[in-house]
């Protein structure tokens, strides 16, 4: 176990040190445009290896952080920092670097001030790892406060934000989201200092048990889409076109679920069930909200995250279910979803770019151009939950878990599903603007003027779609 | 004999080096800004090394070191030696006689040497008030004549507040009949309820620290005065009185008034409060770069008041390692407002700086990393400060005062997130000067200094608990 | 055995798929289909009743385990073949024919063949919900128009989702993933009516049963083989086979068997009416199909539930006979409207032959039938006869509008494509003997209503292009469904997003800011004045804190 231990810090190490090697590469000149983002691709391969051999000393049977590393940090007040891993968080991770990786080679004809897109990406690539990873209360808060500073720098730089105190919201509501944990996090850790895990353990008083439970889900509440905040993050993620920035700004509900899903339903105490109630209505209406407001609308963007947000929200739903076995298959579909999403992204900046540069309007792609619309119609399908990827199995077992609790709850978020996943499947046909013209469709082969992804990106993407099936056809196919 | 007063040999460096910068300047001609610096820099190290020598030696009954004084009078040492040499190129540019900088400097080193190490107030007085009155020259250095009225308007009050204090510690002599510490604090504990004299003059005294740390109501003069000054000087007043001021209102309380203080706590806990308020507002309202951290400071004072308030031996840690982190980011911030500069000028406006990490990725950066540490984000120094402060209102049961400063710090942020879009977001429309080597090797080291207490804060949180023990 | 064999369909249909779109297209059809008649061989091999099963544990992840099943025994092995059979007669159709991407859909048609071989073995219902999801995929792939892919995803869609929340029901209540204990839900089950309802929808949405059909008609863009692809061997296969596997679930509440008695006939109905009216030949395919899977639903709905060879031979003569409407499109250089036809006997009497042969394969198929329930078969042969024959007077014998083009170009298909179907054709006849008894008189019906045309009147219709382009159930759909739902979601942004939280909350929030930024400036105004009003505050405090304090 020893030499493991190290393994699991240089999740968090490897990032950080290729964001400190990618802030030191050259950048201006043509020839040297390419080396942050190679840097970068570096880093999170191996990154990666680091992961998939930690991964295979993971006891895929046990239940329960493994290969715990302890870091003395503190002695007054006495705090330890503790790191560990499961399949939960190890899919997580493994997700989340894919779906970065994704959206680096999206950005490659970039040029604008790559080098910090990669180091900050960099950066929230480590921080969101130490998130997943921490398995005691104050490494917990300290990453959870910490991965705001990249995202903020990448959605303030690349976020095309045409008003700056959106910017300012939703740093700051964010931010207060943190304050709540980092209060809630000081006042259980004076009562007894234990490990997530535990927390339901602690014994407080009836009032102070409300307001710090109270404190932790308005902290992870504040990442979530929830109504009525769930307009700041609209509003921050629908300017977004860079892919990367995109697919990191849509990392951070996940925060907010994984948070969720760490404490609740097993550690809560049960003073807290009318509240869990509540928040269970609160959630499905503004899943319902969104993606009637995602159907309505035309915009891709918005699309893309009100049907994030729908998915998001069912995986928290799923997760507070009062029971944890849901866990695994939560992780499971997380795994799949994030990286639809991310290729998704790329593959809608693409066209999107094309579009604009083209002033395409009136051409399906499906039947102009080859690859990018294999690969689309791919993703998309995927992400509507056909049997292409982890997410139909594990959501179908969501959903019973869901239907069996409480039915109506469950035929809500199912509708809100639905909504969203049209809302997406529109995006199929959306280079045929406007979607009312009567006019026959162009045939096959029809003049198109739009390129079509490059042979390498495609091999990419047939990789990705690869990686997919493989997580359909067994979700933990990489150990074996 | 004179051995008892070996203590006072840091002192008698301080007298000596100052004398010297005198003679230097009357009688040597062909003097550069570097002449006057090497000797103050000198000064200050052996001043330095001979504190931290004697660090639990008395001299008589009037002044007495221990670990507590030794700390803050090291630290002071420090901060003074880094500005100092930071504030060089500021008289090189200009070509200017630096020598009223840095006599002042030394003058105030043996000022709060002294007053931290006082043990009687009369000492006290007589160290400090100086060093509220010499403000005033100090201020006036190389400054633009728009702001003199400023200077003269403080001057009043220094004066004002400085009576204050001289009239306190007469009316304590004429009223207690002594005015050393354990006498007096005798005296107080064998008086359970002192005559009205004796707390009007407590008073007198707690108001004139308020003052001179900048506390509000007290701090109308602050940002004006900082923000009027030269870098050099706005530098200096922001980082290191705070230190001698605070080190000795606490002395002052723990081991003096302690038996007055209980009512006082309340009014001292509102001020924070207050300074927390205005701080963050003030913050907001600001374009200057200047006043916007002159504002931020006065947060940080308030959150400083508020966590001391309690005065035992956990609050006091909290307050200290609060005070040590955010004057290391402050530093850290003056420290890049000497790279920020245009044509030689150096700027003050934040629509100045517009687009600086275009050009200077390392030194925004830097801005960067010292802001989010302000703002107390993990996994920064100021996350330890933050943590200390609060933790410590948690055990006292300060629920109120938490949430007042955690929300407070939200509307801080804000300006914070204005600076941080100025240097990241905007584009570029100034061309900055090249920044000169050693503001980057100050910036690496109090970066590097981050990383270390970050990555061990045991030196910090430990072994600094155990100096600040000494004084309860 | 059955596993290599199903590895070697995988196997050609990966290769189809990655060979270059257009490289050598005859040979790879002819791999592809020697792979299919290498299985056709091997089943005969295993003769009338084999009993072959294996098991073979697929995927254990937390809340399920699922085996994947495969099996032929005496009950499936027909259909088994049957699918091998269309799939043949596709995979030989698209070599000769007009394709563009000949090895892209040959791929397709092996690996669709391939998920239903999946659905016909399942014993669980992931593996069906699998196979029916992986069946919706190529057939999205096979479709290649936009509209048309548009539409068929569109309702496939919700049907899947649909299919997969009543399993999640079923599997959240049961915990079990078999279908043998299904029945068993009658007696645990909660919202029975619920999930046998959903299911029934769901099941006419994929076979595109009455007022679901518009998937299918939108298919017209497509070419004619690809056409009857999807309508025989695909997606309305899927949802009769999950009708078949799912049965047990439907009498669980009492209003499924109505629901499917009343949908069945009208889709035997609506089917007949499309195939007279419309023009578009290939339109009209999608309508007989209709009919057909109409009857078919119509015997399980009258509960006389087809065995596995009348389905698999009812299967092929109703493929066969949308086979001669695509020869006869070729025949006449693709052209697509009937209308645009007629006066073709004179050239095409060979193919007239042909026409008569399939003809009389589908009566035997049906008149197998009629113990079983003799009103039903008998009402749509008469149905069918009528509008077959309608239709084939049509061309054949009706007045000619064909133009010049077209009438020059007339031939009869080339024998490569019509080969296959007449020995098909050829086999099952040889295959039902049925005596001439019953046959005969059919046939000679049905060369009556040929030659008469009673129906002749309707053809004015093609005329009409209210009638032709008309698409009530989509301009329903969206008028019903659609419209409302954006208009709410548009209304909810306005309001709720725009002016509660915009406007309301977040301005009321950044003007109390202002207020105090606003108030802080004019109380720090710099002058003696405002510094001595502090002192005094700060006095005020003090002295407050010393009256009430301690």
């Amino acid at each position: 176990m020893e030499n493991l231990s190290s393994l699991v810090n240089a999740v968090i190490m490897v990032p950080l040190l290729g964001a400190l090697f990618a802030s030191l590469s050259r950048e201006g000149a043509r020839k040297t445009a390419g080396n942050a983002l190679a840097v970068g691709i570096f880093t999170v391969l191996s990154n990666l290896v680091v992961l998939w051999r930690t991964a295979l000393q993971v006891d895929v049977s046990k239940d329960g952080w493994q290969v715990v590393e302890k870091f003395n940090w503190l002695e007054n007040p006495k705090i330890e920092l503790v790191f560990g891993i499961d399949i939960f968080s190890l899919m997580l991770i493994a997700a989340v670097h894919l779906a970065v990786l994704l959206g680096m080679i999206g950005v490659r004809h970039n040029t604008y001030r790559q080098k910090a897109l990669i180091v900050f990406s960099l950066m929230f690539l480590s921080m969101i790892s130490g998130y997943f990873l921490a398995s005691d209360f104050f490494s917990f808060y300290i990453f959870f406060e910490a991965m705001l500073l990249p995202l903020f720098m990448l959605i303030g730089i690349f976020g095309d934000i045409k008003k700056q105190p959106v910017l300012y919201r939703f740093f700051l509501y964010n931010l207060l989201g943190a304050v709540f944990l980092f209060i809630a996090l000081v006042v259980l850790y004076n009562y007894q200092n234990v490990s997530i895990r535990e927390v339901s353990r602690i014994v407080l008083g009836r009032r102070w048990e409300v307001l710090v439970w109270g404190s932790i889900f308005i902290a992870f509440l504040s990442r979530i889409p929830v109504w009525p905040f769930h307009y700041w993050i609209a509003s921050v993620n629908v300017n977004i076109s860079n892919p990367l920035v995109f697919i990191v700004a849509n990392l951070i509900p996940l925060s907010g679920v994984y948070g969720l899903v760490r404490f609740f339903p097993v550690n809560a105490p049960e003073a807290l069930d009318p509240y869990l109630l509540v928040l269970e209505v609160i959630s499905i209406v503004t899943m319902l909200m969104i993606a009637l407001i995602g159907f309505a609308k035309r915009d891709i963007q918005y699309k893309i995250f009100a049907y994030m947000t729908v998915y998001y929200i069912m995986y928290l739903l799923g997760a507070l279910l009062p029971t944890d076995a849901l866990l695994m298959n939560i992780g499971f579909s997380l795994f799949s979803y994030l990286i639809i999403m991310a290729a998704l992204e790329v593959m809608v900046a693409h066209i999107d770019n094309e579009r604009q540069c083209n002033e395409i309007s009136e051409c399906g792609i499906l039947c102009s151009i080859r690859r990018t619309s294999w690969v689309f119609s791919f993703l998309i399908l995927a992400a509507i939950g056909m049997p292409l990827s982890s997410m139909f199995l594990n959501n179908m077992v969501i959903f019973a878990g869901l239907l069996k609790f409480n039915i109506q709850m469950a035929v809500c978020i199912l509708l809100a599903i639905i909504l969203s996943s049209v809302s997406l499947l529109q995006q199929l046909f959306y280079l045929k603007y406007p979607p009312d013209t009567e006019e026959a469709l162009p045939v096959p082969n029809g003049e198109c003027t739009a390129a079509d992804i490059s042979p390498r990106i495609f091999a990419v993407m047939l990789l990705t779609a690869a990686l997919l099936i493989l997580s359909f056809v067994n979700p933990l196919w990489f150990i074996g | 004999m004179l051995v008892n007063y070996i203590a006072l040999l840091p002192e008698v460096v301080l007298i000596l080096g100052m004398i010297l910068s005198l003679g230097v300047r009357g009688l040597r001609r062909g003097n550069t800004p570097k002449t006057f610096f090497t000797m103050a820099k000198w000064t200050i190290v052996v001043t330095m090394i001979l504190t931290a020598v004697f660090y639990n030696q008395n001299a008589g009954a009037y002044f007495s070191n221990n670990n507590y004084t030794t700390l803050f009078k090291v630290i002071i040492c420090i901060f003074t030696l880094w500005w100092s040499s930071l504030s060089l190129k500021r008289f090189q540019s200009r070509n200017i006689s630096s020598f009223a900088f840095y006599f002042l400097i030394l003058f105030y080193l043996l000022c709060f040497s002294l007053a931290i190490s006082a043990r009687s107030l009369w000492v006290l007085a007589a160290a400090l008030i100086p060093c509220q009155l010499l403000n005033y020259p100090l201020l006036k250095i190389d400054a633009e004549e728009q702001f003199y009225p400023r200077f003269r308007r403080y001057l009043l009050f220094a004066f004002l507040f400085s009576a204050a204090l001289a009239a306190g510690v007469a009316a304590l002599q004429h009223y207690a009949g002594m005015v050393d510490y354990a006498g007096l604090e005798d005296f107080l504990n064998q008086t359970p309820s002192p005559a009205w004299q004796i707390e009007v003059s407590f008073v007198l005294i707690m108001v004139f620290f308020l003052f001179a740390l900048g506390v509000a109501p007290f701090h109308f003069w602050f940002a004006e005065v900082v923000s009027g000054a030269i870098l050099p000087v706005g530098g200096y007043l922001t980082v290191v009185p705070v230190f001698a001021y605070f080190a000795c209102l606490i002395n002052l309380i723990v081991n003096v008034f302690y038996p007055l203080y209980d009512w006082f706590m309340p009014a001292l806990l509102m001020f924070g409060v207050l300074s927390v308020f205005i701080g963050a507002i003030g913050a907001n309202s600001e374009d200057n770069l200047r006043r916007i951290f002159a504002y931020a400071s006065l947060y940080y004072t308030g959150v400083l008041i508020i966590a001391a308030a309690d005065v035992n031996d956990q609050s006091l840690l909290g307050a200290f390692v609060y005070l040590l982190v955010y004057i290391m980011a402050i530093f850290g911030v003056y420290t890049v407002f000497f790279g920020c500069r245009s044509k030689g000028e150096y700027l003050r406006e934040l629509s100045e700086i517009r687009g600086l990490s275009t050009q200077r990725p390392f030194v925004a950066a830097a801005l960067l990393v010292y802001m989010i540490s302000l703002i107390g984000t993990p996994p920064l120094l100021g996350f330890l400060g933050k943590l200390s402060v609060i933790n410590a209102l948690v055990t006292g049961g300060s629920y109120g005062l938490m949430a007042v400063i955690a929300f407070s710090m939200l509307i801080l942020v804000y300006a914070y997130l204005k600076i941080i879009t100025v240097i990241y977001f905007e584009p570029r429309n100034i061309s900055f000067d090249r920044v000169d080597k050693g503001v980057y090797i100050y910036l690496a080291v109090n970066i590097l200094l981050i990383a270390i207490t970050v990555l061990n804060p045991k030196y910090l949180m430990h072994d600094v608990e155990m100096m600040l023990v000494a004084i309860l | 055995m059955l596993v290599n064999l199903l590895f070697l369909i995988l196997g050609a249909g990966l290769v189809s798929e990655l060979v270059p779109k257009n490289r050598l297209p005859v040979l790879w059809s002819l791999f592809s289909s020697a792979a299919v008649m290498y299985f056709i061989y091997r089943l005969y091999l295993l003769g009338a009743a084999p009993d072959f099963r294996l098991v073979y544990p697929w995927l254990k992840i937390p809340n399920l385990s699922i085996n994947l099943e495969i099996t032929v025994n005496a009950h499936n092995i027909y259909l088994v073949s049957a699918l091998l059979a269309l799939a043949l007669l596709v995979l030989i159709q698209n070599t000769f024919g007009s394709e563009t991407a000949k090895n892209a859909l040959n791929g397709l048609v092996l690996l669709n063949l391939l998920s239903a071989l999946m659905l016909v073995f399942a014993a669980n219902y992931i593996q069906m919900l699998v196979a029916v999801g992986v069946s919706d995929v190529l057939v999205f792939s096979i479709i290649n128009n936009v509209e048309a892919k548009k539409r068929y995803i569109y309702a496939n869609f919700l049907a899947d989702i649909g299919l997969v929340s009543i399993f999640a029901v079923i599997l959240g209540q049961s915990g079990n993933i078999e279908l043998g204990p299904l029945a068993d839900y009658a007696r645990l089950g909660q919202h029975k009516d619920f999930v046998a309802i959903m299911l029934l929808l769901c099941i006419f949405i994929k076979t595109g049963l009455f007022l679901f059909q518009g998937t299918y008609t939108g298919l017209r863009l497509l070419g004619f083989n690809r056409l009857n692809l999807i309508l025989f061997t695909a997606t309305p296969l899927t949802g009769y086979l999950l009708l078949l596997k799912t049965e047990s679930l439907l009498t669980i509440s009492a209003y499924s068997y109505p629901l499917l008695k009343i949908f069945a006939l009208a889709s035997i109905l609506w089917g007949a009416y499309g195939a007279l009216i419309i023009d578009n030949l290939r339109q009209k395919a999608v309508y007989f199909a209709l009919m057909f899977w109409g009857l078919v639903y119509a015997f399980a709905a009258f509960g006389s539930r087809l065995a596995s060879l009348d389905f698999a031979m009812l299967l092929m003569a109703a493929f066969l006979f949308s086979q001669i409407l695509l020869l006869i499109s070729v025949a006449a250089s693709n052209e697509n409207m009937v209308s645009e036809m007629g006066g073709f006997i004179k050239n095409l009497k060979f193919t007239f032959l042909l026409i008569v042969t399939v003809l009389s394969a589908y009566f035997s198929a049906l008149l197998m039938l009629q113990p079983d329930n003799i009103r039903l078969v008998w009402g749509y042969i008469v149905v069918f006869g009528l509008v077959s024959s309608h239709i084939i007077g049509q061309v054949l014998l009706g007045e000619s509008h064909a133009d010049e083009r077209v009438q020059a170009m007339l031939h009869n298909p080339p024998a490569l494509m019509w080969l296959p179907v007449a020995c098909m054709a050829a086999g099952m006849g040889y295959y039902f003997r049925i005596a001439p008894f019953y046959l005969v008189p059919v046939l000679g019906g049905w060369l009556l209503l040929f030659a008469v045309r009673p129906l002749r009147k309707l053809d004015r219709w093609y005329e009409s292009d209210i009638v032709q382009e008309a698409d009530y159930l989509n301009a329903l759909y969206e008028l019903l469904i659609i419209t409302p739902i954006k208009v709410i979601g548009r209304v909810l942004w306005l309001t709720v997003d725009f002016i509660f939280i915009e406007r309301t909350i977040i301005n009321s929030v950044q003007n109390a800011l202002k207020f105090m930024i606003f108030i802080f400036r004019r109380i720090h105004s710099g002058t003696l004045g405002g510094a001595i009003l502090f002192i005094l505050l700060g006095f005020a405090v003090i002295w407050w804190s010393w009256r009430y304090g301690g």
